[in-house]
């Protein structure tokens, strides 16, 4: 079992004075202690001893998570041996659970798209998610061509702008090996096999151009390459790119639609698995017009905005959504720029309730630079 | 009453789902394990104990639910367990007769803040860092800080009368709590008025101050606030023996330099100071934080006990305060340490893993017991304590301890105690063995057996003996009177299970 590595982690969990708790997104918005990290280390445990029965009720129990580690930032054993992750335990549990024949219904839904279309959200391949630029590869995730549109298409107009060897795929990559996704979501059910093979697809193609990074905007697809095996290629957030290619560039300035009061919300992959915190601020401040507050909870702390993929409680994520909102009025912004497709979309589906627009830092940066 | 035999209990989750909705009730035998423990340590020690499990866990979003709740619980002789962070350290909110685990945790909005009056109006079911959060944002702060304030409520403060780090100035939980609303075990909804004083008959609200949720389910608080302190500064001064404080002491020489240092701090509060924070350590507490903070008895004139004292607010006040502890200190010949030690301690002081391991590790326990007692008899009950502790530790145990809550007439004692057995079997049996010994040289000695833990299951038999016949015929009449039938939190306060 994949639990039997976190046997360390999962004792000191699930016997715990819970010191994450206040930060618990996932019972702030459902009041469940069930799903509290200290109560899932104890089940896993116990799955993991043989003293409890897989079941379909456990794979709902792993299965409403947000794997946004903010209770492993405010962990009691922070930087210690064996500090617990709930992200982590819990997607091992969720693969042992698959393994076992307790996929939940998520997973079941998204193996059938992935094996039908090569992605979760059953989109398939687009050659134009694909730029190269001499030894750089920029990939827009399906996740990003299914939650926010806009986003992808802001990313490839920056690319053919700020990149002067940017161009399309070489004719010789048939349709059919152009990867989708790069398999965060399958590794968030627990598919791992599904993973590894988009993952592995990607990793793969680039190997054959000669690739030597890979840029995304998605912080998730950036997570699930490096838990899958990155081959060596350096890994890239848009916004990393971003602040080095305009460091040299003029300033822009924003259009009415972006001079506003802006909070940068970080998103759990990028800030806290990543450890970009930095880049998406220099990008925005870049920006003329822009007046950038930080939220309450901001950086490594920052208040998740919700799920990622195959989340089932709708309420909860709302209220999630809506516990970020809230600081973000507080903090009087007229404008969320986020850095993840999942935040855009979790707020997208609050904000309007605020009056607050939500934008991603490339749909900003890109109106900038028309 | 309900028949569960029967399937009684299937009428009930299908009344409650219509009440409060079908997924704010479960019977889902991980939802029942989920709530089947707390930490206090025998629940630690055992994870996935099923004894301790409710029948059903229900999660009700306001208190118009809670009534719901309690109504349907009511028909049926159903317990109720009002369940707050689970934080708790002595069994309070676990379920011994089965019943419903009522998890306040959804009902965690701040309704009010009274900016004018310095008064907040919270749901119960708020957690402690999620309040402070939102008042400091507002510069204002309860100044009620507990070291469990990450995974503790607002409701189970009251429940089990908490005391924060900063009790010395803001005072105990039963001090800021100005009114209470509380959903009785008929439905009922007592609310008390929020007023700074009032003469009007008994204060009806202090009833559930330290009840465990065994008269009433205290569903909102409305608690004073006061502005977040402009500054805090930090001081410490260790204590050397010397042979006056070992005669003091009854020839114990562990005791002496700890018993300077209570000795300063009694001298601060009775002559009208009220630091923050203060905190006085035994050689065996002190000697390890002393090492945290890079500094060895030999570098500190031989550095036994030590004393952390934190002043907040106002630059005068926090100047006055420490210029008094500097002067008793060295009226005690206190080594002044700098704010090093002090500001070390508050670097890790969420740290619990020392407690965590002692409860964890293989064939070890251990607990945090905490006790109060005037300042004549402090003293007594330490020097008793430790030694009825260290004996029935045995050989491979550990007694530690510290003052942190201070009072003009008294403090407390947090007697801290590990203890290897050889086998966790072994170690459960020695840990009431333990706390009988250490509680019964408490009372023996004139303390109190819980300050700020309350009771629970861990201190029933102690608690019992502390009240005393008139005092637990006088709860019991009380708990008659308010929950005939028994529903509320049964076991636990002297009532039956």
């Amino acid at each position: 079992m994949r639990l039997a590595a976190f046997a360390d982690e999962l004792d000191l969990c699930a016997r715990c004075h819970e010191q994450c708790l206040f930060s618990s997104t996932v019972v702030l918005a459902t009041g469940r202690h069930t799903l509290a990290p200290s109560r899932k280390a104890l089940l896993a445990d116990l799955l993991r001893r043989g003293d409890l029965a897989p079941t379909g009720e456990l794979a709902e129990v792993f299965e409403l998570g947000i794997g946004s580690g903010v209770e492993h930032e405010h962990c009691l054993y922070a930087g210690r041996p064996a500090w617990p992750d709930e992200t982590r335990f819990s997607r091992a549990a969720r693969a042992d659970l698959v393994d076992l024949g307790f996929p939940s219904i998520a997973a079941v839904e998204a193996a059938a798209r992935i094996d039908a279309t090569g992605d979760p959200f059953g989109l398939g391949a687009d050659p134009g998610a694909l730029i190269v630029t001499g030894t750089t590869l920029f990939f827009t995730d399906a996740a990003t061509r299914a939650l926010a549109a806009d986003v992808g298409a802001a990313l490839r107009r920056l690319v053919l702008e700020l990149e002067p060897l940017a161009g399309p795929l070489p004719s010789t990559i048939e349709p059919v090996e152009l990867p989708s996704s790069a398999g965060f979501e399958a590794l968030e059910l627990g598919l791992e096999a599904h993973a590894r093979r988009l993952a592995g697809a990607l990793i793969d193609l680039a190997r054959r151009l000669g690739i030597a990074r890979i840029v995304s905007e998605s912080p998730e697809a950036l997570v699930a390459l490096r838990e899958l095996g990155a081959g060596g290629l350096s890994l890239v957030h848009a916004s990393e790119w971003l602040a080095a290619a305009l460091s040299a560039a003029s300033p822009a300035a924003a259009p009415p639609e972006v001079a506003r009061i802006a909070v940068l919300h970080d998103s759990a992959r990028l800030g806290r698995y990543l450890g970009v915190l930095d880049a998406p601020r220099q990008v925005l401040d870049s920006i003329a017009g822009v007046e950038r507050r930080e939220l309450r909870h901001s950086r490594a702390g920052a208040t998740p905005s919700g799920p990622t993929f195959g989340f089932p409680d709708a309420d909860a994520a709302r209220a999630m959504a809506d516990r970020l909102l809230d600081e973000a009025v507080a903090a009087g912004a007229e404008l969320i720029v986020t850095s993840s497709p999942y935040d855009r979309r979790n707020l997208t589906v609050v904000a309007g309730r605020a009056g607050i627009d939500v934008r991603d830092l490339l749909e900003i940066v890109a109106a900038a630079h028309p | 009453m309900i028949d569960v035999a029967s399937g009684g209990l299937t009428a009930i989750r299908e009344a409650l789902a219509g009440a409060l909705g079908s997924t704010r009730v479960s019977d889902r035998p991980l939802d029942r394990l989920a709530y089947g423990h707390d930490t206090w340590p025998l629940a630690l020690k055992a994870p996935g104990e099923t004894r301790w499990q409710p029948d059903l866990v229900a999660w009700p979003g306001s208190v118009e639910d809670v009534v719901a709740v309690v109504q349907i619980a009511a028909g049926a002789g159903l317990p109720i367990v009002p369940v707050g962070g689970l934080s708790g350290i002595v069994g309070g909110a676990l379920a011994v007769r089965g019943g419903i685990a009522l998890d306040l945790l959804s009902m965690n909005r701040v309704l009010d803040i009274d900016e004018i009056s310095g008064l907040v109006r919270v749901e119960a079911g708020i957690l402690g860092a999620n309040l402070e959060d939102a008042l400091a944002a507002r510069g204002l702060t309860t100044g009620h800080l507990p070291q469990s304030i990450h995974s503790s409520t607002v409701g189970g403060w009251i429940a089990h009368r908490a005391a924060g780090i900063a009790s010395t100035k803001y005072g105990k939980i039963e001090t800021i709590v100005r009114g209470v609303r509380v959903v009785l075990a008929d439905g009922s909804v007592l609310e008390t008025s929020a007023v700074p004083a009032s003469a009007n008959g008994p204060m009806l609200h202090t009833l559930f101050f330290g009840a465990e949720g065994t008269l009433g389910i205290v569903a909102e608080a409305t608690l004073a606030v006061e502005p977040l302190p402009i500054e805090r500064r930090w001081v410490a001064y260790g204590f050397a023996d010397d042979a006056a404080s070992r005669s003091a002491a009854s020839g114990d020489p562990a005791a002496a330099a700890f018993l300077r240092s209570l000795e300063v701090v009694r001298r601060v509060l009775r002559r009208g100071y009220r630091p923050a924070i203060v905190r006085a350590y035994d050689p065996a507490e002190a000697g390890p934080l002393l090492a945290r903070a890079g500094l060895d008895p030999d570098a500190t004139h031989g550095t036994r006990a030590l004393l952390i004292v934190g002043a907040e607010g106002e630059s005068p006040l926090v100047e006055a305060e420490l210029a008094a502890v500097a002067r008793e200190a060295a009226d005690a010949n206190g080594t002044d340490l700098g704010p090093g030690p002090a500001e070390t301690w508050s670097a890790h002081r969420f740290d619990t893993s020392w407690l965590l391991g002692a409860v964890r590790g293989s064939g070890s326990i251990g607990d945090a017991l905490e006790v109060a007692a005037s300042w004549r008899r402090l003293p007594g009950v330490y020097v008793a304590m430790r030694a009825a502790m260290r004996e029935a530790c045995g050989p491979d145990g550990a007694v530690i301890a510290h003052l942190s809550h201070a009072y003009p007439d008294g403090g407390n004692l947090y007697m801290i105690f590990r203890t290897e057995q050889g086998s966790d079997r072994a170690a459960i049996e020695r840990y009431p063995a333990v706390v009988d010994a250490a509680l019964g040289a408490c009372l023996a000695a004139g303390g109190t057996v819980s300050h700020h833990h309350g009771i629970g299951l861990g201190k029933t038999r102690w608690f019992e003996r502390e009240v005393g016949p008139v005092g637990l015929s006088v709860i019991r009449r009380q708990k008659a009177a308010l929950d005939p039938a028994g529903i509320l939190n049964p076991g636990k306060l002297g009532g039956a299970a």
